[in-house]
């Protein structure tokens, strides 16, 4: 009986970390991008999978174990800046105080740890047109009076004191979860805000993206959500590692 | 009114994300910390020649940027179909080069092109030949992942449009001849003096 439990308890702990992660499937579409560019042309979001969850600390240590470089003590901080990984115990622990974190996403991972990560798993980080068509689709199972409204409430509360677990928060219509209401995730092409200056070299369109003149450049002036979106991702770089700070990982379909 | 609040909030916050990470990393204009104490001959930690992918360049040779280790680099990153911000840019690096006359052959020039579908070796030469860029400039095709990868390492920020073309900031970075990060100067028409005096101090 003893051994029978045991055994139990190893195949739904090791199913649980080597189980094929779910991805869903994301239809076709067009996606306007928020900051309007030269061309005011949507850009085309071609079907992708996606990860029906943000990663979890489980399935990042996996990670960790067979890429050593990864480790919290050999990451290089051109790669990962100092908070990588800085709640984990160790290298290779999570941590028994850490226990409710093991199913929530891992956070203070760099876009390049990221980027590492999605390539080891066969799969790549979603782009900013991508994630965003994802994130735009209807809740299905959380009562809300509008997308934008969820959303400002969720950036408007402060962060739990430990990071709830993946699909604590809503699923969408396309099947994938918590895409606002549990962190921010990073997308493989985030450095496209064209925040400093854009290519007609202007300095004067710093301000423009920032104060009220940048309304007039942008999809949708009432939407305060995808603008404090965009701003949070032209404020990172590369090895930044932030509290609340995530991913999530997407695949073409063939 | 409330929603209003929220936004100012949130505002807030992401200022201090902002403001409270980047306090021990480089700038987008002026000095980058000087922290290359790496001997000779080896990859410090901070070098973006670490990046080992491969790139081709105008003369359809494959390379890695490990191989302009050993001199100084002035680098952009452009594309061919610009019209007007690239052809700045690369005048803007040219203007350096002149400024560095009696230092010829001690500085690697680069140019990196955002658009992998395009910016292929021919058209790359064309545009080298076109802007009379000399044998001291190497102009580099790579994928979308690895241009993205040395944009982020850079940071240069770009956005791809519909129709192909590309917005982007433009900055002109300095590299030591470990491929440290040493110099950074956002925007067009930018004094040469100051570059160039940066680049100066790096030759041996």
């Amino acid at each position: 009986m003893k051994y029978l439990v045991t055994i139990m308890i190893a195949v739904i702990f090791f199913g649980h970390v080597n189980a094929q992660k779910k991805m869903a499937v994301i239809p076709a579409g067009k996606y306007q991008p928020f900051f309007v560019t030269k061309s005011d042309k949507p850009l085309q979001v071609n079907t992708f999978k996606m990860d029906e969850t943000a990663v979890t600390n489980l399935e990042y240590l996996e990670f960790v174990k067979t890429n050593p470089q990864w480790r919290r003590s050999k990451v290089n901080r051109l790669f990962a800046d100092t908070n990588y990984l800085k709640y984990w115990d160790g290298d290779l622990t999570i941590g028994e105080a850490n226990k409710n974190l093991y199913n929530s996403p891992v956070v203070y991972v760099s876009w390049f740890a990221a980027q590492a990560y999605s390539k080891w798993k066969n799969k790549k980080l979603p782009t900013v047109a991508e994630w965003e068509f994802a994130a735009n689709a209807a809740p299905k199972n959380i009562k809300y009076k509008s997308l934008t409204d969820y959303v400002l409430d969720w950036y408007s509360k402060p962060n739990p004191p430990h990071l709830p677990n993946v699909k604590s928060t809503y699923q969408n219509v396309y099947g994938v979860y918590d895409m606002h209401g549990l962190i921010w995730e990073w997308t493989s092409n985030f450095n496209s805000f064209i925040g400093s200056s854009d290519s007609r070299g202007n300095s004067e369109a710093d301000l423009k993206n920032f104060c009220a003149g940048g309304a007039i450049n942008v999809g949708d002036k009432t939407d305060y959500a995808s603008f404090l979106r965009y701003s949070f991702r032209g404020s990172l770089k590369g090895n930044y590692c932030i509290a609340n700070l995530g991913f999530r990982c997407s695949k073409d379909l063939n | 009114m409330n929603k209003m609040k929220t936004c100012v909030y949130s505002l807030l916050v992401i200022l201090f994300f902002s403001c409270s990470d980047s306090s021990n990393k480089s700038a987008f204009t002026g000095e980058v910390p000087k922290n290359n104490t790496a001997p000779v001959g080896t990859i410090s930690s901070e070098s973006i020649y670490q990046l080992t992918d491969t790139f081709q360049t105008q003369d359809s040779k494959n390379v890695t940027l490990a191989s302009f280790a050993g001199k100084p680099t002035v680098v952009g990153m452009i594309f061919t179909h610009c019209t007007y911000a690239c052809p700045r840019l690369t005048a803007d690096i040219k203007n350096v080069e002149n400024k560095l006359k009696d230092e010829n052959g001690k500085v690697n020039y680069l140019l990196v092109s955002f658009d992998s579908e395009r910016d292929f070796p021919d058209t790359l030469k064309k545009y080298a030949r076109d802007a009379g860029l000399d044998e001291n400039w190497t102009l580099l095709h790579g994928n979308e992942e690895v241009v993205r990868t040395l944009s982020v390492l850079l940071n240069v920020q770009f956005a791809k449009d519909a129709e192909g073309n590309f917005s982007h900031s433009n900055i002109i970075s300095v590299l030591d001849k470990n491929g440290v990060l040493n110099f950074q100067k956002e925007g067009l028409g930018t004094d040469p003096e100051e570059i160039s005096k940066a680049v100066k101090q790096l030759i041996q």
